[in-house]
């Protein structure tokens, strides 16, 4: 025993820790049996069936003598749930990873290479011509109420998903995807039907199924505020929903009738997700043991896991970049040497450092270094003040009344609204950019917003109510920005810095289509290139993602697919317990 | 002889002076009570009556002292720098102390009743029913007219003659040997005073309860008391049976309370030539204090404290029936 | 008594009444768009259902659905009343237990002040209470965050309450469960607000232990325990009922910052977290929780007042 390091009586978890001094197994209570309930009146019988399917199951299936069995982990997340864990109408990152990996099950999964391995489908066929999909799926999953998984609750899946009055966030992904797209062959074979396109098995992994003979009756329209998310949400996966506490947790229990192929039942026997918006306090949890994984730390707060004993940082590349976004409808910043001159004053070297210290990596575009399409041999606006400066000269920008901010022939000032959400890294980030940039002769108004209202301001084709943002995106292992900078996007929501570029149109029209990835890369070189030159945002930076851990969890895995991925293969450490 | 229940000896109390220091209020009274006697106390404002009832179980406000050297013996026991858990055995216990105000006197926020009970359960160990028992006897024995209703009224609902009667019910709750009342009736219409002191004797005479009468007037005092003691500016100036007080007043300073007499309801003045107040304890003024009031003043009188004159049991304190060999005019 | 008591509740139920007006027509007469949103949602998810009311029939509708217990929808929080009335149960055992303790804290000092004026142990009393009283109540949970949980924390003990949330995690199995989670947030606003209690508390009782019958109780030989509490502190605590009753509204915006501080998810989060987010639905179902409870408990501080001293009862009655 290198050190003791109990987690305070909470729960079943702590207790185990506690006890488990010596090196014997374990010795970890049995949980109560599952009691969901809900007092709306869909979830009633829902509830029920799933209490009884839950008690006959652990009854079939006890927990295996297994030392790595047993025992509860706390994982502490920024934000809530607020959607529920209904995969048609949520889409943040953490709410989306507990669907993916944990309540509900995908066609597919990324392998660690982040190639697709099988999950609900044991098997799938990609015609030759790359005009459909077959799957195969597995006969031997049930929903958490005890039905069968079958084709038909794909079907339903993909249909409401492509639906545009579900409002399914991604609707993106059906792009090439025919009408009638998906079709159920039998209970256990389903067939997509799409126009050839590059990255066909991305969706399979991203897209969980959800149940039609709970959801099939509810109208498209009608999802986004429905029970089953919050009160009662049903799934397949390696995990069953057991409460919500709004605003405070989310508590899911271990499905005893998980498939063994599938790794069977989870090793922790309960799922718990607190709430907790500060990332400080959850720093402080972490280290309190009040939560065993704290996710998404600030480097500041990560230093000080890093520092600790008894827990440990886990810090990975994440699909996230920064970046700050220009309107290039208004006078100036239509002008791309405008732009460029912009990222040019601006040291987004000093910037990250400042921002993440070692926690980062400098972006020039919206493709990663650790993505296939990558051009290592990319080189980005270099930070050249003085550089920036003649370009603004000479793009008829010049101060011309002496008061330190630029004006044109016609006397307009080279101003801009600089809007952005509540976020101290966001907001550090406006007050560098309007010293810098001040510096060069541009001045900015910042104003700080909530995200909805920053949605808006950004997201209305008929009215783009901003001159410059600061905001933060994660895109898909799939990337496919034809939807920001398309001519065609000016007219749909996020089209914000749309630009009207042939050269650019071509890329984006081309790329999707391509399959193969060596035909595509030169491409795709091409394309950042392009980007590079446009400036139709200043990239910023792409963030670690920092969470601490207790170091007694063991077979945590957390990578570029996610920080959940394998959370069924979380076990406490028998040997330091 | 039997020794006095109460004897005050040479009893000072300092109270403080605006500026700093201190002045004695009360200086050097000396008086007694026996078993059973009722005694007076008389005088105008700002004599020093009420600071020496307070002295007597030690109940002085912040900042007002006894005067080391002066002696309050009760049964023969010293109080004066007794413990303060001995002073609580001789409060409501020994000595009760009913004041001029029955209003505010009275908890506003308890019921009469559990006043009462709280002071049978300290003093005498009563509770539940025997306590209750005893409290409606009490409140009949001081003449209250519905006494289970009084017990549970609280006080602002009984007017001020019951209040004042509520008051004295407690007072004898402890069963003490000694009641001092500071001006019980001042603060009563004229119709309920007399029956309050008619109480008073009565029960005095039915317990053999000895009581200490403060007032302003010799009128009270004449119907109630045996003995009266007049003070002036924190000393007593003339003692004596009330009769003879009364009849023969040796003191200026008494005549001129006995020639305020008649005016029972309005404000008790003096006559000219003696009109105006005692002054503040810190400008007492030397030699006999009453002299700037004195119409018979001597020089003599503004140099010198004159000396007791006058035959046992009735003296005073006056140069003018000072005869250099001793004796009364 | 009983009409007392029927009298304080109909003027309880028309001050509610003006508490919801209120919170309507500040947000009727706010300029900008949200407005028709915030007051139509009462009557479903589709607003545009015809032309915009009319004032008149903006409050009755929205009258009516209040009084079915209905707060409107929330695009980020859903259905208003049951996303607070979920968090209501933990903001009113802290608001409870924080209130007893401060009691308990002021009462207590404020006592030993009084019964002591004057010593050196009065002056440093009335400096602390006069720092605890004008610190913010999140500073003061963070202090003592700090000397309960960081402290013992780097002397390698084990912390000795819970940081933050409200039960164990995967929820309580008893309502004992509860209590280390409530400690140091009703600790927080215990001393808080029994620092306001004190200094009441104090003046209140220098001033009845001054009265005629304090001394006329003294006189009767009580103990200094009995004049102190039944007798000066009766009566001084009978204007701090009502006073309690004022602080009700105080209490409760002490417990939004207590519960940011220890992250409980009660209603004051709820509001912080609405203000953040711009959630008028939740912030105005909050104000309206908030106003209720103002009105509520100064009802219940008017019923306990006519209980206690009795001269009210009769004042009304008479
Ligand atoms: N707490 C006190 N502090 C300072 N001076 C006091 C205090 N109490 C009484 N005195 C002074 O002592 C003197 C005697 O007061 P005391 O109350 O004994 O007079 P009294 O004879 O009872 O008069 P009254 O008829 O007005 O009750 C007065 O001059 C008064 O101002
Ligand atoms: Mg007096």
């Amino acid at each position: 025993m290198a050190h003791l390091r109990p987690i305070r009586a909470l729960g079943t978890g702590a207790l185990i820790v506690v006890a488990a001094c010596g090196g014997d197994a374990p010795d970890r209570p049995e949980l109560p049996p599952l009691a969901v309930s809900s007092d709306v009146p869909f979830c009633q019988s829902v509830a029920q069936a799933v209490n009884a399917y839950h008690a006959e199951q652990s009854a079939a299936h006890p927990r295996p003598a297994d030392p790595r069995y047993g025992g509860t982990v706390v994982v502490a997340g920024g934000g809530d749930f607020r959607g529920g864990l209904n995969a048609l109408t949520t889409g943040d990152q953490t709410d989306q990873e507990t669907e993916l990996h944990l309540l509900h099950v995908t066609l597919t999964r990324f392998a660690a290479d982040r190639t697709p391995e099988p999950y609900l489908a044991e098997s799938w066929t990609l015609e030759d011509d790359g005009s459909g999909i077959t799957f195969r799926l597995r006969d031997d999953v049930m929903w958490h109420d005890g039905q069968p998984v079958t084709a038909e609750d794909v079907v339903f899946t993909y249909r409401r998903a492509m639906d545009p009055a579900t409002g399914f966030l991604n609707v993106g992904w059906f792009q090439f995807y025919d009408a009638d797209a998906v079709e159920a062959l039998d209970d256990h074979t389903v067939r997509f039907a799409f126009t050839p396109h590059a990255e066909v098995m991305d969706p399979f992994s991203n897209m969980a199924i959800m149940p039609q003979h709970l959801l099939g009756d509810v109208p498209p329209a009608e999802m986004g505020g429905h029970p089953f998310g919050t009160d009662c949400p049903v799934g397949a996966g390696p995990y069953v929903f057991e409460a919500y506490r709004p605003g405070d947790q989310w508590v899911l229990r271990a499905n005893p009738a998980f498939p063994e192929d599938l790794g069977g039942r989870p090793f922790l026997d309960r799922y718990v997700y607190r709430v907790i918006p500060s990332s400080s306090t959850r720093a402080g949890e972490l280290a309190a043991g009040g939560v065993d994984v704290a996710l998404g730390l600030e480097p500041v707060d990560a230093e000080a896991v890093a520092a600790r004993d008894g827990v440990r940082l886990a810090a990975f590349d994440s699909r996230s970049f920064s970046f700050i976004g220009w309107n290039p409808r208004l006078p100036g910043l239509s002008d791309v040497r405008v732009r460029r001159a912009l990222t040019m004053a601006l040291d987004r070297e000093a910037l990250l450092e400042t921002l993440r210290g070692e926690y980062g990596t400098r972006v020039e575009t919206g493709v990663p270094d650790f993505h296939w399409a990558y051009d290592p041999d990319l080189q980005g606006p270099p930070h050249d003040p003085e550089g920036a400066r003649a370009m603004l000269d000479e793009a008829g920008w010049t101060d011309r009344d002496g008061d330190g901010v630029r004006e044109n022939q016609a006397g307009d000032e080279l101003r801009f609204d600089l809007v952005t959400n509540s976020n101290t890294e966001r907001e550090t980030i406006a007050r560098i950019m309007a010293d810098e940039l001040g510096d060069v002769g541009v001045a900015f108004d910042l104003q700080v917003v909530d995200n909805q209202t920053l949605g808006a301001r950004l997201g209305n084709p008929t009215n783009r109510d901003f001159g410059s943002f600061i905001l933060g995106f994660a895109p898909d292992f799939n990337i496919n920005e034809r939807d920001f900078f398309h001519s065609s996007s000016d007219a749909t929501g996020y089209g914000w810095s749309a630009l009207n570029d042939p050269e650019l149109d071509r890329l984006l029209d081309t790329l999707p289509r391509i399959r193969d990835r060596d035909q595509a890369r030169p491409l795709w070189a091409e394309y950042q290139q392009r980007i590079v030159e446009l400036q139709p945002y200043t990239y910023l930076f792409f963030s670690q993602r920092l969470n601490g851990l207790n170091a007694d969890l063991a077979g945590v895995e957390m990578d570029l697919r996610g920080e959940l991925i394998n959370v069924p293969a979380w076990y406490w450490n028998p040997e330091t317990n | 002889m039997r020794s006095p229940l109460l004897e005050i000896r040479n009893l000072g109390v300092e109270v403080p002076v605006p500026g700093g220091g201190a002045a004695a209020a009360v200086d050097g009274v000396d008086l007694s009570v026996a078993h059973g006697e009722r005694v007076g106390l008389v005088g105008e404002s700002g004599a020093g009556k009420s600071l020496t009832t307070l002295a007597l179980p030690n109940l002085l406000p912040p900042g007002v002292r006894i005067r080391p050297g002066s002696s309050v013996r009760l049964d023969g026991r010293e109080l004066v720098g007794a413990p303060t858990r001995d002073l609580r055995a001789v409060r409501g216990k020994r000595v009760a102390l009913v004041f001029q105000d029955p209003t505010h006197a009275l908890n506003p926020a308890l019921t009469v009743g559990s006043q009462i009970r709280e002071v049978l359960l300290v003093h005498r160990g009563l509770r539940g029913g025997e306590a209750r028992a005893e409290t409606l006897r009490l409140l009949s024995e001081v003449g209250l007219p519905d006494p289970a209703r009084t017990a549970a009224d609280p006080p602002h609902r009984l007017s001020g003659g019951m209040r004042q009667r509520a008051c004295i019910a407690l007072a004898l709750a402890g069963e003490p040997d000694l009641l001092v009342a500071d001006e019980p009736t001042t603060a009563l219409d004229v119709t309920v005073q007399a029956r309050i002191l008619d109480l008073l004797v009565h029960l005095s005479e039915a317990r053999g309860l000895a009581l200490l009468l403060v007032s302003h007037d010799l009128a009270v005092v004449s119907r109630t008391c045996h003995r009266v003691a007049v003070m002036y500016a924190g000393r007593v100036v003339e003692k004596g049976p009330v009769k003879a007080v009364l009849e023969r007043p040796l003191h200026p300073y008494t005549r001129a309370l006995l020639a305020a007499r008649p005016r029972l309801t309005g404000p008790r003045t003096l006559p000219a030539p003696i009109a105006g107040s005692i002054p503040a304890p810190s400008a007492w003024p030397t030699g006999c204090r009453f002299h700037p009031r004195c119409p018979d003043a001597l020089d003599r009188c503004r140099r010198e404290a004159p000396p007791w004159v006058g035959l046992s049991p009735h003296r005073a304190t006056c140069w003018l029936h000072w005869e250099p060999g001793g004796g009364a005019s | 008594m009983l009409s007392y008591a029927i009298r304080r509740l109909a003027v309880a139920v028309v001050l509610a009444f003006g508490v919801a007006t209120v919170c309507f027509a500040l947000v009727w007469f706010a300029p900008g768009d949200e407005r028709s949103d915030l007051l139509l949602s009462g009557r479903g998810a589709v607003v545009d259902t015809g032309p915009e009311p009319g004032l008149v029939e903006a409050y009755g509708d929205w009258v009516g659905s209040l009084l079915r217990g209905d707060l409107g929808t929330s695009e980020r929080s859903g259905n208003v009343a049951r996303w607070l009335l979920a968090r209501l149960p933990h903001t009113l055992a802290l608001s409870v237990s924080g209130l007893v303790l401060a009691v308990v804290f002021g009462v207590g000092v404020g006592v030993l002040q009084a019964a002591r004026a004057g010593t050196v142990l009065d002056r440093l009393l009335t400096l602390g209470t006069v720092v605890a009283y004008s610190a913010p109540a999140f500073w003061v949970g963070i202090l003592l965050g700090g000397a309960f949980i960081h402290k013992p924390m780097e002397l390698g003990m084990e912390p000795l309450f819970p940081l933050t949330g409200v039960a164990p995690p995967g929820g309580a199995t008893s309502l004992l469960d509860y209590i280390p989670y409530l400690v140091l947030p009703a600790l927080t606003l215990g001393i808080v607000l029994g620092a306001g209690i004190a200094r009441y508390t104090r003046a209140a009782m220098l001033e009845a232990l001054a009265q005629d019958y304090v001394r006329s109780a003294r006189a009767r030989g009580l103990s200094e325990m009995r004049v102190l509490f039944r007798h000066g502190l009766r009566t001084a605590l009978l204007p701090l009922i009502s006073l309690l009753g004022v602080y009700l509204p105080v209490l409760l915006t002490g417990a939004v910052f207590v519960e940011t501080v220890f992250s409980r998810t009660g209603i004051g989060l709820a509001m912080m977290e609405a203000i953040l987010g711009q959630d008028l639905q939740v912030l105005m179902g909050g104000a309206l929780m908030f106003g209720f409870a103002a009105v509520v408990g100064n009802l219940i501080a008017d019923l306990l007042y006519g209980w206690a001293d009795p001269r009210i009862g009769d004042a009304v009655r008479g």
